[in-house]
């Protein structure tokens, strides 16, 4: 089953747009069907972003839990991403 | 030692409009007249005053304070209703912090989105939706 991806984004952003090139380089190196990803307006979902715990944008949700990111490169975020799905395949 | 009203607002650290108020909302008894038709206020009426206070002061509503005045005029049976009181406010409190951090929270989220130099403001944006 694929692992919902979201990014968070506001449309107030700089770090925003090359966030997303990252994040979409780092899913495209990844096994095709893994991951169901979404990107989010913030500004639309502001009670959800809030509830996630999220105080600032680009936000990486992943299966419902924020994820910390401090570098938004591909090979980070593709790390993060595999250690994240790895751990949520743990749990179930 | 009883008090006119102006005596007894000060001592409480309230004003007169308050006390007639409490008078006026059955809250408290109408205090007592003097002679010349003044409100005059015994310690009983002050004890039951400052009770008024302390319980607003832990957060109790109006409405829930006549209820403890109630249940202070006969303490032997007070004690459950009392508890249940207080466990409700608790509930009701726990809520509002909740709430409040959420509040916090987002308006965090909104201020860091927020640089303050460009011409849209994400905190105004978020007011005009809601």
């Amino acid at each position: 089953m694929a692992v919902d991806v979201e990014l968070f984004f506001s449309p107030y952003c700089r770090q925003c747009s090359g966030a997303r090139r990252a994040l979409r380089a780092a899913l495209e190196t990844l096994p095709p069907g893994i991951a169901n990803y979404h990107e989010k307006n913030v500004m639309e979902e502001l009670e959800r972003a809030v509830a996630l715990g999220i105080i600032a944008t680009p936000a990486l949700v992943v299966a419902g839990k924020l994820l910390p990111v401090s570098r938004w490169q591909r090979q980070p975020l593709q790390q993060a991403l595999l250690q994240s799905f790895y751990s949520e395949e743990h749990v179930r | 030692m009883s008090m006119q009203i102006g005596g007894a607002a000060e001592t409480l650290g309230m004003s007169p409009d308050t006390l007639r108020y409490y008078e006026k909302i059955n809250l408290v008894p109408r205090a007592g007249k003097n002679g010349s038709g003044r409100r005059e206020y015994s310690e009983k009426d002050l004890a039951r005053l400052r009770f008024v206070q302390r319980a607003q002061r832990i957060g109790f509503s109006l409405t829930e304070i006549g209820r403890l005045l109630k249940l202070r005029e006969n303490p032997g049976k007070a004690s459950k209703a009392t508890r249940l009181l207080a466990e409700e406010k608790c509930r009701e409190m726990d809520e509002n912090l909740h709430n409040l951090k959420n509040v916090r929270n987002e308006l965090t989220l909104l201020l860091n989105l927020c640089n303050g130099n460009t011409k849209d403001c994400p905190i105004i944006e978020r007011l005009d939706r809601s």
